[in-house]
């Protein structure tokens, strides 16, 4: 009956320990020892220091514990009903899907949102989590798709949630701070409703426990009467409603549900039922020393983290430590396509190659004027606003094209039909270069910026090759990816919550915006882009056999891990570049390979050829709808594609 | 006469003054409206009557988009002979200098007083315009009409002033030292009750406790103030402690622009004088 109890009792005081170290600093420094009790339990209503501790420090506290129990039984009962060890609130993308639909409803509905909060973060964390499922209901829930689907999706939302920022930043500056999970407290109001709440979950988790365990064991619990699917249904259901209710409460708190089961399973505890509470206790422990270490922080620097963005930090070395102990199966259906049809696959290229240039008329030749209406420019009005249309016109065309070809070999690759550009994680630290350039650099002019995100790019895209050389299996090299993507989201939305003006400069970026680009940086990425799409034609051959595993590789003498190596640098740069001209938001870079797909074209060659031309195509498009669809304000072709392309996505993989 | 004119215009003499000028901040454009000189264009013109309110826009003027991407498009056609910016907008200098001459105001974020940085531009913007005289006239005005809300903001001399823009029921915004609105309280003769050091843009981003710091002080609270805000402030034990509940002690403005310019001032220093009157 040991089970890893004592080592997870020793965890959970530890940090119980370090949390209460804390508080107790910040304690002695507001409160003689000795009017402790008294201010915790009955405080001197004349004393303001007391009122503090009871009404503030106090129930911070408790919510911090709560909060953290509450995510992390969410998370272990979510990894059990999934049986995927890195489900959690976070990696299905619930948390951000209840920001985002409270992010929504505040704009469009803010009275919704004073009358039924919850019912929207539920709403919008539930449709999140249905749309995971969606997305990889045909990789039949392999572990590691439904944990990219739910990071895609987290990736999505928030990009998403980013863009509404954009045409109200006044009124969406709330929905920053409270999404990044500020557990400031002024009284005890809070508490109560969510104890309630979570007991209840708490309680449906206990009485499901039984059942839950018999799943653990590979044969069908049907012969007991239970139907696995519904009692997966309602595990799921339980866990989400929890989640959302505690992401109504507080904001997004990232990651807690990963760690702490995580924790506990590190620690040795094994059996389901001892999981679900070790879980709890340790998610409760880890959420109140971070949360106390930072009101410490905040008193001795009067800087003020979140909480719930720097529990997101802790996220990503948790994933990375995880992601290797995944057995991989491989998904039975790889991203094949139906048999290529030879002369209408001539006949479809042709059409695509003649529809780039028309775009290209329409897009550098139709605007918007200044009262409103539509004008076709021509003569010397068309040459005055040229320098403004085509350089973002050649960069979105460049980067579509580039971002299409690299969500193909990644797709290839990992036989992921949901594998894109941004999972690479190479967008993530073009951002990060971007962010650090603003802050730090004495006068941040374009070319500053653009060479720091060329070097954030540059260098995660290094980091994540040498990494992904040791990796077994390119999945794990994306969970990688999409971990470094999710810490620096966190950074981001640190230094959002901090309201420097500055930050929203990142926001139109992140959002996919082609505003900045310059005639020489346009070129440049072209350039790239003529010469990386070149070398992707000769590793035609290995995107020919990748799909066919390495055992055939081996047959006819390609070295797998060689190969897979040469196509991810390929799709790293390919990548890199396209993000210095875009942004991070990949969309073109995940649906045009299944576009090219469904035009007929399988055979390699023809569909990369066909995926590049069609990343061009809708990448200028949504530049050029972008550009007048809403005049005076340009909105960002990544907003505008993502917006189209998600739909378009959920069906394309449902048809297949 | 065109061969005569040139010289004229290179040593910068007998040149009309700019007729079209374009804004690309609020708190130039509210400087430009009042010297009698107002932009055909605006940045975020949207947002005017809901964040700044004052002074009303000139009818016609046309939304040049968000500031972050102003349409470079519709700037262009609309042919303006002078935009101004701030340093915000440092990295697309180059590309409206591409439209029309570009004059860079520094205002905010400087980590000191926006005062004299204010009364500066607005000398310089008098200078550019051709309207010297309307800016000190303007300058004039601005000193006597805070002076005269000085008698009528008596009543809340008796304790220091706490300015905040609630962001959400249990975080916000508190203007300190370096915030245009400590300017306004500095010439209504009221203090600002807030101990930190603010950021250079002159505000702490804080949760609400932290109020509690400056326990001795009036609240001023800007709209919009969230609902859930302000039943925090009347139940929360710490408030009624504090005081903040007791009556008087909270007052809620209209709203007023953080990063505007001096009809700021004048505007909060006239909301401050109703408040009073009605206290």
């Amino acid at each position: 009956m040991h089970d890893g109890f004592r080592p997870a009792l020793a965890a959970a005081l530890a940090l119980l320990a370090l949390g209460c170290l804390a508080l107790g600093l910040g304690l002695a420094a507001r409160l003689p020892a000795a009017d402790w009790p008294q201010a915790l339990f009955a405080p001197d209503a004349s004393s303001l220091p007391q009122l503090l501790v009871h009404y503030s420090l106090a129930p911070r506290a408790t919510l911090a514990l709560l909060v953290g129990a509450g995510l992390g039984l969410a998370g272990a009962a979510l990894q059990q009903a999934l049986r995927n060890p890195l489900a959690s609130p976070s990696t299905l993308g619930v948390s951000a899907g209840a920001q985002l639909a409270l992010s929504v409803a505040t704009l469009f509905a803010p009275a919704l949102v004073g009358a039924a909060r919850e019912l929207v973060a539920l709403t919008g964390g539930a449709a999140a989590a249905a749309l995971v499922f969606l997305l990889s209901w045909r990789a039949r829930f392999t572990p590691l798709t439904v944990i990219l689907s739910g990071m895609v999706i987290t990736m999505f939302a928030g990009a998403a949630a980013a863009g509404l920022t954009l045409f109200n930043e006044h009124a969406l500056m709330g929905v920053y701070v409270w999404g990044s999970g500020a557990l400031n407290q002024q009284d005890w109001s809070l508490v109560g409703p969510l104890a309630w709440r979570a007991g209840l979950a708490a309680l449906a988790i206990a009485l499901l426990a039984r059942p839950l365990q018999l799943l653990e064991l590979d044969e069908p619990a049907k012969s007991l009467g239970l139907s696995v699917t519904r009692l997966r249904l309602i595990c799921l259901g339980v866990a989400v409603a929890l989640s959302a209710s505690l992401v109504s409460a507080v904001g997004v708190i990232g990651f807690i549900g990963l760690a702490a089961p995580a924790l506990a399973r590190g620690l040795g505890v094994r059996r389901l039922k001892h999981r679900l509470v070790w879980s709890a206790v340790l998610g409760a422990g880890v959420l109140f020393a971070t949360d106390a270490w930072l009101q410490t922080l905040e008193s001795w620097t009067a800087i003020n983290i979140p909480t719930g963005a720097a529990t997101a930090l802790i996220g990503a070395p948790v994933l990375l430590l995880l992601a290797p102990r995944l057995k991989r199966t491989p998904s039975p259906e790889a991203a094949s396509a139906p048999a290529p049809r030879g002369e209408r696959a001539g006949l479809v290229l042709a059409a695509l190659a003649v529809s780039l240039p028309l775009l290209a008329l329409v897009a550098l030749g139709l605007g918007r004027t200044p009262d409103g209406g539509f004008s076709f420019a021509s003569g010397p009005e068309l040459g005055a606003l040229l320098p403004w249309r085509w350089p973002r016109a050649l960069a979105a065309v460049a980067a579509g094209a580039m971002l299409a070809t690299s969500g193909l070999l990644l797709q290839r690759l990992t036989r992921n039909p949901i594998a894109s550009p941004e999972v690479l994680g190479v967008s993530s630290g073009a951002a990060l270069g971007l962010v650090l350039a603003l802050m730090f650099a004495a006068s941040p002019t374009y070319a500053v910026q653009i060479g720091a995100a060329a070097l954030g790019a540059g260098l995660t895209a290094g980091v994540l090759l040498a990494f992904g050389a040791k990796a077994r299996a390119p999945e794990q090299l994306l969970i990688g990816g999409v971990a470094l993507g999710a810490m620096v989201a966190a950074v981001l939305a640190m230094l959002m919550a901090t309201g420097d003006p500055r930050m929203l400069l990142i926001a139109n970026w992140m959002a996919g915006s082609t505003y900045d680009v310059e005639p020489g940086t346009a070129l440049a990425v072209t350039a790239m882009g003529a010469a990386l799409l070149a070398l992707s034609g000769l590793v035609l051959r290995w995107l020919t056999l990748a799909p066919l595993g390495s055992a055939t590789m081996r047959a006819v003498g390609v070295r797998p891990a060689g190969a897979s190596f040469g196509i991810l640098a390929l799709a790293s740069a390919l990548a890199a570049g396209a993000t210095i001209a875009v942004g991070p938001l990949s969309f073109a870079g995940l649906i045009a390979p299944h576009l090219a797909a469904r035009l007929g074209l399988g055979r390699p060659a023809a569909q990369l050829v066909a995926t590049a031309l069609i990343g061009a195509l809708v990448m200028l498009g949504a530049d050029w709808l972008g550009r007048v669809i809403y005049p005076p304000f340009q909105v960002p072709a990544g907003l505008i594609g993502m917006l189209a392309a998600g739909p378009l996505l959920m069906w394309l993989l449902q048809r297949r | 006469m065109a061969v005569l004119a040139a010289p004229a215009v290179a040593r910068g003499q007998a040149v009309a003054p700019p007729q079209r000028v374009a804004s690309l901040d609020y708190a130039i454009a509210q400087t430009l409206i009042e010297i009698g000189r107002p932009p055909i264009a605006l940045a975020g013109a949207d947002g005017w009557d809901k964040w700044c309110v004052e002074p009303a826009l000139p009818a016609g003027l046309v939304n040049l988009g968000t500031a972050r991407e102003i349409n470079l498009e519709i700037l262009q056609q609309l042919k303006p002979d002078l935009i101004l910016s701030t340093p915000y907008l440092e990295r697309i200098k180059p590309k409206l200098e591409r439209i029309a001459r570009v004059e860079t105001l520094p205002v905010h974020a400087t980590g000191s007083s926006p005062w004299p940085h204010l009364v500066e531009a607005t000398r310089r913007l008098g200078d550019l315009l051709g309207a010297r005289d309307e800016a000190e006239a303007f300058l004039a005005r601005t000193d006597a009409t805070l002076a005269g809300y000085r008698d009528r903001v008596a009543p809340f001399r008796d304790r220091p002033v706490l300015p905040v823009f609630f962001q959400t029921a249990r975080t916000a915004w508190v203007f300190g030292r370096n915030s245009l609105y400590n300017d306004g309280l500095v010439r209504l003769g009221l203090v600002n009750g807030w101990p930190r050091q603010p950021n250079a843009w002159g505000f702490s981003q804080v949760g609400l406790e932290a109020l509690a710091e400056a326990r001795e002080a009036r609240l001023i609270a800007f709209e919009p103030v969230p609902a859930d805000a302000l039943a925090l402030l009347r139940d929360s034990p710490i408030w009624q402690a504090v005081g903040f509940a007791e009556p008087g002690r909270t007052i809620r403005l209209a709203p007023t622009l953080a990063f505007g310019s001096l009809p700021v001032l004048t505007r909060f220093g006239r909301l401050l004088a109703e408040a009073a009157d009605r206290a």
